[in-house]
Order: structure tokens, then C-alpha cells, then sequence
């Protein structure tokens, strides 16, 4: 992660969220409307000079991964949402649990503070919505940390 | 880039620039040929307001049947790329096959020409893996044949 993304994106963002608790290794923790945190990333792909920010929302933790829940899973991969994706994060040291989190990846050296702040306000939402759905269907538990 | 058309415009020529052939449908929206798959580049504005996003699809799978099987390795591989998630969604008239897609939404305020055409290249390049295992684990069609050798 470069020092330049970071501090630009501070910038965009401190207006917002006040300062960012940026982390070494992990990028900055952000409240976000479900009661979890959102993580920024910013990284670059391939051979190109752009650095992409990876925008990661989490909806639940620890959610047991049945035959329901992944229909439900796949169900979402096609919801009508603008930003964004729903990913299943497994534990690695449990196995069949896993996370719940929105994620989505694009170039913000350009982007304006109102757009930044549409992104993680629309991936945000749908953490929430989700989350709502997996503690209330599935019993997940609502995230505290990432 | 101040106008929706002109911003469509623009991004249609970074593409054209990499894609050989490629052509417009009725709604507007570019669209050509990936291996087996067929993309599509969508412009829109979801906010009603002047910010729009560049929505890269590629359509992997046709008349695929839905099964359990199915449902589940969409669950695992759902978040396989960093650009591009897979989807299943039902033909319209019909709750028993559906088609595969993969997509991935970008601003496209500020969108560098290098950052398309890179996110471009991923799902074209992905959608042809997808494409294979679906249709030998799950069947349906392609939109188009394989190319030879695949």
C-alpha cells in the first residue's frame, strides 16, 4: 500500500469519519452502518500503475455454512445491488463456519469525496441488509472486529 | 466525459481500442465475443444524478439446470476473483435453468483507461475457466462454441 493512497483517501474521508485508525498490514477501520467495520485496502494488479482499493464490509461472522445458507448465498450473487459482491470467508480453524462480507475492488485515484463516500455507504447498506437476514434466518453472530 | 452519452462514448473507445470487433445492441450497450462467453459493457446512473458506474459482464453459461450441486459450487466460487463475481440467474421463463454470469462495477468518475481495460482483461480472461467446468460439471450451452484446443 502506498503512502500516497493513504494518505489521499484520509483526506477524502476525514471530513466523514474523522481520522482513520489506519493499521499497519491491513488499512483503515472504518464504522460502517451495520455494528462491524469496514476495511480499506489499497493495492495494485497486474503490470498496470493504478492502484485499485479493495473495500471490504462485513455482514456476519460466524455463520454455519448449511445447504440453506449457500442457497441463500447464491441467491444474493444476483441481487440487484449497484456496488459490490457478497463473499463467504470460511474459518480455516473451524471448519464449516464462515464470515459474510460485501467486497468490491476499483481504481480511486481519481475519485471525489462523494463518490467515496457513495461506495461505502452503498456496500455498507448492504452489509446491513444481509446481516440482518443471516443473524435472523441463520443465527449468525453480528460482528464486533474483523 | 460531461454528459452520459459522451461518457459511454468515451469508454466505448478505450474498448474498441483492445477489442477488435465488437458491436451495439438495441439498449445501447457494447458487446462482443470472449471465447465461449459474450461480454457486455453497461453504463448507467443507479443514483440518478451525474455519477455513473461501468458495469463489465460476461455471460459464461446458458439453459444451465439449477441443482444443488450447482447452488453450492456458485456459493464456493462466487468469490474466486478479485474482479468479477459469479452468479446464477433463472431464465425468464423458467425456474429450472438458468444462465452463468460474471460482472464487476466500476465508478466511472476518474476511471483511468489502463484500470478498464485491465478489469476488461480479467473477466475476459476468467469467464473462460468458468465457462469450461460449468458446462462439464453442470451442462447447458455456451453462447458461443469453445475455440479449438479448449
Amino acid at each position: 500500500m502506498s503512502t500516497s493512497a493513504i494518505e489521499r483517501l484520509a483526506h477524502l474521508l476525514g471530513p466523514s469519519y474523522g481520522v482513520p485508525d489506519y493499521v499497519p498490514d491491513w488499512g483503515f477501520r472504518l464504522p460502517d452502518p451495520w455494528p462491524a467495520v469496514m476495511r480499506i485496502d489499497v493495492t495494485t494488479f497486474g503490470q498496470i500503475d493504478v492502484e485499485f482499493a479493495v473495500i471490504r464490509a462485513l455482514a456476519t461472522t460466524r455463520v454455519q455454512v448449511t445447504p440453506e445458507l449457500l442457497t441463500w448465498f447464491a441467491g444474493r450473487t444476483n441481487a440487484p445491488v449497484h456496488l459490490g459482491a457478497h463473499r463467504l470467508w470460511p474459518y480455516p480453524e473451524e471448519q464449516g463456519y464462515a464470515r459474510v462480507l460485501i467486497s468490491w475492488a476499483g481504481p480511486v485515484h481519481e475519485i471525489s469525496r462523494a463518490s467515496l463516500e457513495a461506495v461505502l455507504q452503498n456496500i455498507g447498506q448492504q452489509a446491513k441488509n444481509s446481516g440482518i437476514q443471516l443473524v435472523q434466518i441463520f443465527g449468525a453472530q453480528v460482528p464486533s472486529d474483523y | 466525459m460531461s454528459t452520459p452519452a459522451g461518457m459511454r462514448e468515451a469508454i466505448y473507445e478505450v474498448i474498441r481500442a483492445e477489442v477488435p470487433h465488437t458491436g451495439v445492441d438495441d439498449d445501447g450497450d457494447l458487446h462482443f465475443r470472449s471465447g465461449p462467453a459474450h461480454m457486455w459493457i453497461l453504463v448507467r446512473a443507479p443514483w440518478n444524478d451525474e455519477r455513473h458506474i461501468v458495469d463489465v459482464q460476461a455471460v459464461c453459461n446458458l439453459e444451465v439446470p439449477a441443482s444443488r450441486e450447482l447452488i453450492t459450487w456458485i456459493a464456493d466460487h462466487a468469490n474466486s476473483y478479485m474482479f468479477g463475481q459469479v452468479s446464477y440467474r433463472f431464465d425468464s421463463n423458467s425456474n429450472e435453468v438458468g444462465r452463468i454470469c460474471m460482472s464487476h462495477r466500476l465508478l466511472a468518475e476518474g476511471l483511468a483507461d489502463e484500470a478498464l481495460i485491465m478489469v476488461v482483461r480479467a473477466l475476459a480472461t476468467t469467464s473462460r475457466p468458468v465457462s469450461l467446468e460449468v458446462h462439464e460439471r453442470f451442462g447447458g450451452d455456451t453462447w458461443h462454441p469453445f475455440p479449438e484446443g479448449e
